[in-house]
């Protein structure tokens, strides 16, 4: 069999990563910033000046890096993004759960999918692992990627 | 492929991108609608007009019309306030509630209605069954029973509760208390009095302060 053809665990972990940022960065994207700037307030972790700034910026970021995740295009740099934004929301949420903040979900998705703290923090840890994963074997998650073609 | 190729790939993509989320603002800001009957109090010709979508079993709802009336108390001449529901699926009384209001405001009874509901959101939020209640409370604020039996039976109410809900989603409503202070949204209670001061201690056009 073709190696390409092979199942590679590592260019699926970087098409969900991807998927699921592009989803989460969209949905904040299109709709009115003022709603996830409300999501941020209820955080309590920045500065009031900060919050509609972070709530208009990060779901670009966010979107973009998930594009360029299922992409394949500037891998490392895509990686290491996705990489210190799940740290951050780990921080983020961790924050929360350890003052025990009233946030009955997190607000990661918008009006899409409702997530308790417990459970995001869950799944951006397996994220921050997923991603920790890819960025070890960068060659093989470049596979079916725009940059691993350029390595052609 | 070439570092200028990869180059003009990610300029593409961001363009892409960019394109397609502006089309679908606009396109969102297009099916935003502004026909549907609000509830409203306050002066007409206000400096500060303000638009609530408003889900009575929402905590941060209470606490903002709490602090809507002390304000309409400073400033009674200043400000306008239009009610539309958008009562979450996640409030299992959020829906029968705006029902009761809905009725009580065909009384000419909303305002005294939103006030029980309000002040009293702690004690009927937190039973199974809330019907009972919110009767009770429609008594208290003098709204004539037979009516209200009968208005409660009329699936037009339900009808202007879902438009509010359609005119919330289209203009981007996706959490409560949302607020729209003349024209610009406002997601939560402490931006809005924020915003009403800022409004409120801006010199007025002959250049006075308020």
């Amino acid at each position: 069999m073709n190696r390409e053809a092979k199942i590679n665990p590592f260019v699926i972990i970087r098409l969900v990563i991807g998927t699921i940022f592009v989803v989460s960065g969209f949905e904040k994207a299109i709709t009115p910033y003022q709603n996830f700037q409300y999501v941020i307030q209820a955080y309590r972790l920045f500065p009031e000046f900060a919050e509609p700034l972070i709530a208009q910026i990060f779901p670009w970021i966010e979107l973009l890096t998930g594009i360029f995740l299922i992409l394949g295009l500037w891998l490392r740099w895509a990686l290491t993004v996705s990489g210190l934004m799940l740290a951050g929301f780990l921080t983020i949420v961790g924050q929360a759960l350890i003052r025990g903040l009233p946030i009955g979900e997190c607000g990661c998705f918008g009006s899409l999918i409702s997530l308790p703290l417990y459970g995001v923090f869950t799944m951006d840890t397996i994220l921050m692992t997923g991603t920790v994963l890819a960025y070890k074997n960068l060659a093989k998650t470049s596979r079916w990627a725009i940059d691993g073609r350029s390595n052609e | 492929m070439s570092g200028k190729s990869k180059q003009w790939i990610t300029v593409a993509v961001v363009v892409a991108v960019v394109a397609v989320v502006a089309g679908v603002r606009l396109y969102l800001n297009n099916q935003a609608v502004n026909a549907v009957t609000g509830r409203t109090k306050g002066n007409p010709q206000a400096k500060v007009k303000i638009v609530e979508f408003i889900d009575f079993q929402c905590p941060a709802c209470a606490q903002g019309a709490k602090m809507l009336n002390a304000r309409f108390k400073q400033y009674p001449d200043q400000l306008h306030l239009e009610m539309k529901y958008f009562p979450l699926k996640m409030h299992a009384h959020a829906f029968l509630s705006s029902r009761f209001a809905e009725c009580a405001a065909r009384q000419q009874k909303f305002w005294e209605y939103h006030d029980q509901l309000i002040y009293k959101q702690k004690d009927w939020s937190q039973v199974v069954n809330a019907y009972p209640m919110f009767q009770q409370m429609a008594q208290e604020v003098g709204v004539d029973m037979d009516q209200l039996h009968g208005c409660l039976n009329d699936t037009r109410v339900d009808k202007v509760i879902s438009e509010h809900q359609t005119e919330g989603r289209k203009r981007g409503v996706r959490s409560t208390p949302t607020y729209y202070v003349n024209g610009d949204m406002v997601v939560g209670t402490r931006d809005l009095d924020k915003r009403i001061k800022e409004l409120l201690e801006e010199p007025d056009e002959q250049g006075g302060q308020n």
